[in-house]
C-alpha cells in the first residue's frame, strides 16, 4: 500500500525532491537524507499543495553533520533506528537520487 | 603572480570536493598568489557554524576555514543570491565573508588567470 521515498539528492543541484513530490500519495511518507536535507527549507510550502496523511521525515544525523536543524513545522526528525522503523512501517520503499 | 579564483559550489558533507578545494586555496596562498575564494550555489552550506559531521563518522573540513586568515587569503566572498534560496540570508557564518551578486562574481572570473570549482 504505502511507499516510503527517499531523498538523498540536494534539491538546488538536481530535481530529486520534485521528481519525488510528483509521485508520492497519500498514506506514504518522505525521508530527507544526505544532501537531500537541504529541501527542509523547501518542502513545507511544497508540501501545502499535497493532500494531507503525508508524513516527512528529515535524518537527525545529516542535519545534524550540516548544522541544520528543523525550523519548518510539518517535518520530523529522526535518527537512523527511526528511519529503520520506518522501511519497516511501509511497504515500499523508493529512492529518489 | 597570477589571480586565482576558486568556486566553492559542493555541500559539506558527502564528497572530497570541499577539502580539495580547500587544500588547492591554501596552497596557492603559501605561493603568494592573489586569490580570490567564492563560496556559492550549495558551497554555502560550507560556512554554516556548529557543523558536527562526526555525527556521521566524517572529518569537520569547514572547521578549516578560520585557517584562510592565518594564510593571508582575504577575498573572500559569500553569494547573496544563494543564501537567499536557502533560507540562509542573515545566518551568522563561520568566517567573515564579502556578500557579492552574479554580477560580481562574473567580473571575478573574468578578471582571473585561472579559475577552479569544486
Amino acid at each position: 500500500m504505502s511507499t516510503l521515498h527517499i531523498v538523498s539528492k540536494s534539491p538546488y543541484r538536481t530535481d530529486a525532491l520534485q521528481r519525488c513530490l510528483a509521485l508520492v500519495a497519500p498514506g506514504d511518507s518522505i525521508i530527507l537524507i544526505e544532501d537531500g536535507v537541504f529541501g527542509v527549507n523547501l518542502l513545507t510550502p511544497d508540501l501545502k499543495a499535497l493532500e494531507e496523511g503525508i508524513r516527512c521525515y528529515a535524518l537527525s544525523e545529516d542535519l545534524a553533520a550540516r548544522g541544520l536543524s528543523v525550523a519548518a513545522a510539518g517535518i520530523r526528525p529522526t535518527d537512523y533506528a527511526g528511519f529503520v522503523v520506518l522501511v519497516c512501517e511501509h511497504r515500499n520503499s523508493l529512492s529518489h537520487g | 603572480m597570477k589571480t586565482l579564483t576558486f568556486l566553492a559550489r559542493s555541500g559539506p558533507v558527502g564528497s572530497s570536493r570541499p577539502k580539495a578545494l580547500l587544500d588547492m586555496v591554501l596552497s596557492a596562498a603559501v605561493f603568494e598568489q592573489k586569490i580570490n575564494f567564492i563560496f556559492l550555489d550549495d558551497g554555502v552550506y560550507q560556512l554554516l557554524p556548529d557543523q558536527d559531521p562526526a555525527r556521521l563518522a566524517a572529518k569537520n573540513v569547514s572547521s578549516a576555514l578560520p585557517a584562510l586568515e592565518l594564510y593571508g587569503v582575504d577575498k573572500v566572498y559569500v553569494d547573496t543570491e544563494s543564501l537567499q534560496k536557502r533560507g540562509l540570508s542573515g545566518r551568522p557564518l563561520l568566517i567573515s565573508a564579502k556578500a557579492c551578486n552574479a554580477d560580481e562574481v562574473r567580473s571575478l572570473l573574468a578578471d582571473a588567470d585561472m579559475v577552479f570549482g569544486l
